[in-house]
């Protein structure tokens, strides 16, 4: 079988099956093609994560980390409430918020994620995060490669390089964002990684728009495919005379493969494809169809896809925390519920990772007195799905939830935690360059275990 | 005899003896029994002895001997016996500031047993003989990159026909010992298609190929040269070849993050420098001189832009953002500046040795912080590059404009001073009637600032500012500025139904605490004026009317001037108005078009003025010695570190006392000079090597900026040697190398297949071939911008963005660390946040979807497409011509009939472009537009 052939004949199942996967099974994808399925270091228990990146930080004494001495101490500074952040800060301030135990296990989640809250059973909450500075842009970049400078390349960017991509026709690493974040572009970078690694960031979920020149205006499919017969017959002419040459087979293959992403990219975007119930459990707008949309990519095989909560840093409340986080609660609970629901429903939680989480938390004491400032002494995120144990809580803050105290857990930790679920040892994925050996988690990082299913 | 300097002693460990019977004491039970149980279970994975041999002991620290907690880690003794308030290990264990073990808190009980065990002064009976410590060393005394090249004889060969030059007979030597041959010789059509884009970037327009085909035909060798002399001498030479080193210094306008930064307006002077110095074939050691010393070297030339613009190496490095914690961003930017220039310039990784001394090459932290030393403490900064004049007639104009500006700037503010100070026998009203404000506003009555203002008959702008003044939110402000006011939130008033404006009453606290600061205000307002007359003489002498106020002020008792800073003088005060509310609140029409007028005139000035002369971004100051930042940490500081080389390059050791080492004076200008010298045994071979490299794809060492112990080693030693010392003979001059390197039977190998070459020597380590390769992005674009037709020729100046499709040349876009246009970042530009000694080069389905799709290859398919038809009426010649313009040949006959069937059809009715547009976009799409032979 030549290689049109096979191309010709495998037409309709590319979205699903991924046509690396195809094309590596004929052993005709380049095998040194940067884009290969590659072994993991061991077997994976998650094949895919999603995170919900809730940008500009969720306060964790308002989501998953209750504390009732704030009540107590409600409008005083008593010691251990006087941690340094990024600016000046009042007293103790309790939450304006209810917590409801929730689930078999019981654990206590905000009223604002009333949905979230009853799938409590299947999240992993870590109450123990904590990074290293106050400030949203180290922090950003910290939570997404490791390092409080613009420079290295991000864990989607890792991942991509640690395991290739098992769909073709689809990037290995989207990052769905309305608009743009603060810092932007370097959060899904692939850094001093191939170019190829870097996330593919889209800011309206267009189906036309999703990838750079995806869409050709000038021809019809036919005639398009006219041309690249052309193409092809006048590179197998070029390739004629140079018999034995891997890059320009590669390449030949390469314009195959773009031309098929035409139409098998923009599909997977589009979620009017989904009926009417599976729509309904996410619910209505941007940040639900994010999700939905997430859903769908990492069903045909996107390695990670990540869902920013909203432009700029939405969940900076520095003054009324009060109807900031219960607007921005009542914006993503559904659509965060729905698709955990959904994942389990269709089988894909038992190897989809899903985090949730900021880049840093809040302070329990009160800026202005109706908001929260920044907080990297601790804060909360959770994980659900692919090989985390559900329905428990791990580590804890302070009394005030000010600081990580017991089981404390690093973004480096959070990060080799994730890389060992995804089948990979943090400490030996690694990448030459300048004479070094670079990792996501440099020096650092330990897995915890004890939140592994 | 260097020897030494290429050893650096590092510690390893050895278990060697068990428990001594001397140590045996009293407390012996409660350490067996309480300290070492939990030491062993807890500490040894990664402080010990065993982990050590495992790589993985973490902060130099063993707890697995007695020698080893007491002499500590990194960051020093884990205990001082007697002194639990002294020892880090308790600190570490209660998680003060190391947090120990990393798995969580230990129970009380047990860092109880511990801060007991260190008050019984901490008897250990892991004697010790339990550890012997042994040195090892790095031992580079023979690697062959820290030797002097020196040139070899040429090496003898056996077919004596094949060859043109002395490079050939080392390539011929090895390929002969290997038993492979030379390939034939690229036909001469490939081979000037070859050395265009080589030299240019450029593919030969078909005049230049038929040119070169009937020279060669007469006299090969003599053709070849005198075409690369030719070239050597274009404009775009520059262009093409300073790109290359573009690539190594990451050069971009701006920087990676986000906040605060800017794009530096006049990053291109560096580009256009190094563009202008390769084309000028300056000395590659001068080259190098200039980009890190240039403003030192004295009397080295009078014309500004070569002398300074080079500085663009050090000037566009790095900027991190400061907010959080500068000192480690200060300490990141000095990293960007070692690793660009130790790699850039000598092929040595020094920037591993930033925490720890280098694992593989003789290179200790303190190497780094010599190093780091002479750039510490620097800042970016422009230079001017335009006359003294130039610059002083521009600073001039600046400076009126800002005169121009301040003066209608501060006679607005006066008037605001003025009409504030008119209002403070009006201090009581406006509390009382601010109160009012926040007492309707907090018993949800709506009523505007301006409505209530015009009500009671006050100004609406100070109203406002009282009432905000008075909010219980900013409490906090209110009583720190104006503590007389204590009380004001606590007055309360029970009100029976939701007050009115014309009901509210203020309450008498309220009424008499507005009334007690009434009259401080006013003994303070009396005291202000005295001072104006009493010192009306030594007032005079004020700058200008603000100054004499500010000075009035100053005179004050420090209360009353607090309370006037507070009511009405500073920026936050409520009887304060800022330039902008006079203007928007205070002024009438007329008084408005009189202060527009004022402003126009500096705003025109500003607009119309002399541009902004030009600058080379550049670097001042520095040159502070450092400390060793242990484990790269700048909290963390060791011994100090003379300024200086690197120990293994320098003649003569560094002072280690340390006030001789913070005195010890080695500046950039010394730095350059040992880089740049031929006694440097790494300089002159790191660029021999990087322009072998970017000739034939792979250097003669293919890891181009590492000549580590790590790094490859040469292929062709002897070759590169020789090279080298010819090179350096030959004035460093770049030109020389391109002459020796083109003229040479190896460039002129064909890239076909040789099946026994093949099974011998797969990778083409011997050269037996020349490498088929992709184009990269910038040749590749801009020969499609040359074959149709639109390639823009003109040099230099402010950067374009691609998104635009500009047709200059790709070296002229503006090249990003924060944001890397897309089109260059899918097609392998390097990230020019890091030097980068090569491309990585891959094939991925998003380059062909931009070759399929983008708005720029449709641009240059229909400029194809309409020059082709313009060029003759009939078919064939025009396809002829298409072959031509794009590859420097006719079609085949299979190509020919390709042509004709496609362009032969009807286009369809929806198709936006004609078949000829179509055809031409197949070949600006193909291979043979993608790779040279």
């Amino acid at each position: 079988m030549t290689r049109r052939d096979m191309l010709s004949r495998t037409g309709g199942g590319f979205a699903s099956l991924g046509l690396a996967g195809v094309l590596a099974d004929q052993g005709l994808l380049a095998a040194e093609s940067p884009l290969v399925p590659k072994a993991p270091h061991f077997q994976p228990k998650a094949k895919r994560i999603i995170h919900l990146f809730m940008n500009g930080g969720p306060s964790q004494v308002d989501t998953f980390d209750p504390k009732p001495a704030l009540e107590k101490y409600h409008g005083q500074r008593p010691p251990g409430a006087e941690r340094k952040t990024e600016r000046r800060t009042g007293g103790l301030f309790k939450s304006p918020f209810e917590f409801k135990r929730s689930g078999q296990s019981g654990i206590p989640v905000s009223e604002i994620f009333p949905e979230v809250a009853k799938c409590i059973d299947d999240i992993c909450v870590i109450r123990s995060m904590h990074t290293d500075v106050p400030n949203h842009e180290p922090s950003l970049l910290m939570m997404n490669s490791g390092i409080t400078q613009p420079i290295r390349p991000s864990m989607g960017s890792w991942l991509c390089y640690g395991l290739g991509v098992e769909n073709q026709n689809l990037p290995g690493f989207v990052v769905l964002c309305p608009g743009k974040p603060v810092v932007g572009p370097q959060l899904w970078s692939s850094g001093f990684l191939p170019g190829i690694y870097q996330g593919c960031h889209i800011g309206k979920l267009d189906p036309k728009k999703i990838v750079d020149h995806i869409n050709n205006k000038h021809l019809t499919p036919q005639t398009q495919r006219q041309q690249l017969d052309l193409i092809n017959r006048l590179n197998d002419l070029h390739s004629g005379q140079r018999s034995g040459d891997d890059q320009l087979e590669s390449r030949i293959q390469s314009l195959e493969v773009a031309f098929r992403m035409q139409t098998e990219a923009p599909e997977a975007f589009d979620i009017t494809k989904e009926t009417k119930a599976t729509r309904d459990l996410y619910g209505e707008g941007q940040f639900a169809d994010s999700c939905l949309t997430a859903r769908r990519l990492v069903e045909r095989g996107v390695r990670m896809v990540q869902v920013y909560y909203g432009n700029g840093q939405p969940w900076d409340d520095h003054g009324n925390i009060e109807n900031g986080h219960r607007d921005k609660g009542r914006k993503s609970d559904q659509a965060i519920a729905g698709l955990l629901r959904d994942l389990k429903s269709r089988g894909l939680l038992d190897d989809t990772l899903v985090l949730w989480g900021g880049e840093f938390g809040r302070t329990p004491v009160s800026e202005g007195g109706s908001g929260r400032d920044h907080n990297h002494h601790g804060f909360s995120v959770w994980l659900a799905g692919g090989g985390i144990k559900g329905g428990m809580t791990y580590g804890s803050t302070d009394e005030f939830g000010f600081a990580a105290v017991e089981n404390k857990v690093h973004v480096h930790d959070l990060h080799a935690t994730i890389l060992h679920l995804m089948g990979l040892n943090h400490e030996n994925l690694t990448y030459r360059y300048s004479g070094r050996d670079f990792r996501l988690t440099d020096v650092h990082g330990h897995v915890v275990h004890d939140i592994l299913a | 005899m260097l020897q030494s300097k290429f050893r650096i002693q590092t510690l390893a460990f050895f278990l060697t003896g068990g428990i001594s019977a001397l140590a045996l004491g009293a407390d012996l039970d409660f350490f067996e029994s309480r300290i070492r149980p939990v030491l062993v279970a807890n500490c040894y994975e990664c402080h010990s002895v065993e982990a050590a041999n495992r790589g993985k002991l973490k902060g130099g620290l063993l707890l697995d001997s007695r020698d080893g907690i007491r002499t500590g880690g990194d960051t020093g003794p884990a205990l001082v016996p007697g002194s639990v308030s002294e020892s880090l290990l308790l600190k570490a264990l209660r998680q003060e500031d190391l947090e120990m073990p990393p798995k969580g808190k230990l129970s009380d009980e047990v860092i109880a047993d511990f801060s007991r065990w260190i008050e019984m002064g901490a008897d250990d009976p892991r004697e010790h003989a339990a550890l012997e410590l042994k040195s090892t060393a790095i031992d580079a005394s023979d690697h062959w990159a820290f030797q002097a090249p020196i040139k070899p004889n040429l090496p003898t060969v056996n077919n004596s026909k094949w060859g043109r030059s002395g490079l050939d007979r080392f390539i011929l030597h090895q390929l002969e010992t290997r038993q492979l041959s030379p390939v034939s010789p690229a036909s001469p059509r490939v081979l000037v298609r070859r050395i265009y884009f080589n030299l240019l970037g450029l593919p030969p327009t078909p005049e230049q190929v038929d040119e070169f085909l009937k020279a060669s035909a007469e006299d090969h060798d003599s053709a070849v040269a005198k075409l690369v002399d030719s070239l050597l001498e274009s404009p775009h030479y520059g262009e093409r070849w300073g790109r290359h080193w573009l690539d190594v210094a990451r050069y971009a306008e701006d920087q990676a993050h986000t906040f605060g930064v800017k794009k530096r307006a006049n990053a291109h002077q560096y580009r256009d420098w190094v563009i202008r110095m390769f084309n000028e074939d300056l000395p590659f050691d001068e080259f190098i001189k200039y980009q890190l010393a240039g403003d030192l070297m004295e009397g080295e030339s009078d014309d500004r832009f070569q002398q300074f613009s080079g500085l663009g190496f050090l000037g566009l490095g790095a900027q991190y953002y400061k907010n959080s914690d500068k000192a480690q961003a200060e300490a990141d930017e000095l990293d960007d500046t070692i690793d660009t220039l130790t790699r850039g310039f000598m092929g040595l990784t020094v920037s591993c040795a930033r925490c720890h001394d280098h694992k593989f090459d003789p290179i200790p932290t303190e190497d780094y912080y010599a190093l780091a030393g002479i750039f510490n403490g620097r800042r970016y900064t422009e230079i001017a590059l335009a006359d003294e004049n130039v610059v002083k007639a521009y600073n001039g104009e600046q400076k009126i404009i800002k005169e121009l500006e301040s003066t209608h700037k501060s006679s607005l503010k006066m008037i605001g001073k003025e009409l504030g100070r008119q209002k403070l026998n009006q201090v009581s009203r406006y509390l009382q009637e601010g109160w009012r404000m926040t007492a309707l506003k907090s018993q949800g009555v709506q009523i505007s600032h301006e409505d209530f203002a015009k009500e009671v008959g006050l100004h609406p702008h100070y109203a406002r500012r009282f009432r905000d003044l008075l909010e219980e939110s900013r409490k906090g402000d209110l009583l720190k500025r104006l503590p007389e006011l204590e009380g004001w939130h606590q007055v309360e008033v029970n009100f029976q139904e939701k007050p009115t404006l014309e009901t509210l009453k203020v309450p008498k606290e309220i009424v008499a605490l507005a009334d007690q600061l009434q009259l401080l205000v006013d003994d303070a307002e009396k005291a202000f004026s005295q001072i104006e007359v009493e010192k009306a003489e030594e007032l005079a002498k004020a700058r200008n009317a603000e100054d004499r106020l500010n000075k009035v002020m100053g005179k004050m008792e420090k209360d009353q001037q607090r309370l006037l800073k507070n009511i009405w003088y500073d920026g936050h005060a409520p009887f304060y108005a800022s330039e902008d509310d006079v203007y928007k609140n205070f002024l009438n029409q007329e008084q408005k078009e009189e202060a527009d007028l004022k402003k126009a005139e500096f705003e025109e000035l500003r607009k119309n003025g002399k541009p902004k002369y030009p600058v080379a971004h550049a670097i001042q100051g520095g040159g502070k010695a450092m400390q060793v930042y242990i484990r790269g940490n700048p909290a963390n500081k060791g011994e100090w570190v003379a300024r200086g080389a690197l120990e293994i390059l320098g003649d003569q050791p560094r002072p280690s006392d340390p006030e001789e080492a913070k005195k010890y004076s080695y500046t950039r200008l010394d730095l350059a000079e040992d880089i740049a010298s031929a006694k440097n045994p790494l300089t002159a071979r790191v660029i021999v090597n990087r322009v072998w490299q970017w000739h034939f794809g792979k250097g003669l060492v293919a890891s181009s900026s590492n000549f580590g112990l790590l790094g490859d080693r040469p292929t062709h030693p002897e070759l590169l040697d020789w090279l080298t010392v010819n090179f350096m003979e030959n004035g460093w001059s770049i030109k020389w190398l391109h002459r020796e390197i083109l003229n040479s039977a190896t460039y002129e190998l064909s890239s076909e297949q040789h099946s026994k070459n093949e099974e011998l020597d797969g990778d083409n380590v011997s050269r037996w071939r020349f490498d088929r390769r992709r184009l990269d992005v910038e040749a590749w674009r801009d020969s499609l911008l040359a074959i149709s037709g639109k390639l823009d020729p003109a040099m230099g100046g402010p950067t374009f963005d691609l998104k635009t499709n500009k047709p200059r040349r790709t070296v002229y876009a503006s090249i990003s660390r924060h944001q890397l246009d897309g089109m260059l970042r899918i097609f392998d530009f390097p990230d020019a946040n890091v030097s980068a000694a090569s491309r990585t080069e891959t094939t991925v389905p998003q380059q062909q979807l931009f070759v399929l799709n983008s708005d720029f290859i449709i641009e240059q398919a229909k400029a194809f497409a309409k020059r082709v038809s313009q060029e003759s009426d009939d078919l064939s010649g025009q396809v002829n011509f298409a072959y031509g313009l794009a590859f420097g040949r006719l079609p085949s006959e299979g190509e020919r009939k390709l042509a004709e069937a496609y362009l032969g059809t009807e286009k369809e009715k929806d198709d936006k472009l004609s078949r000829w547009e179509q055809y031409c976009q197949a070949l600006l799409a193909s291979n043979e537009l993608m790779y040279l032979d």
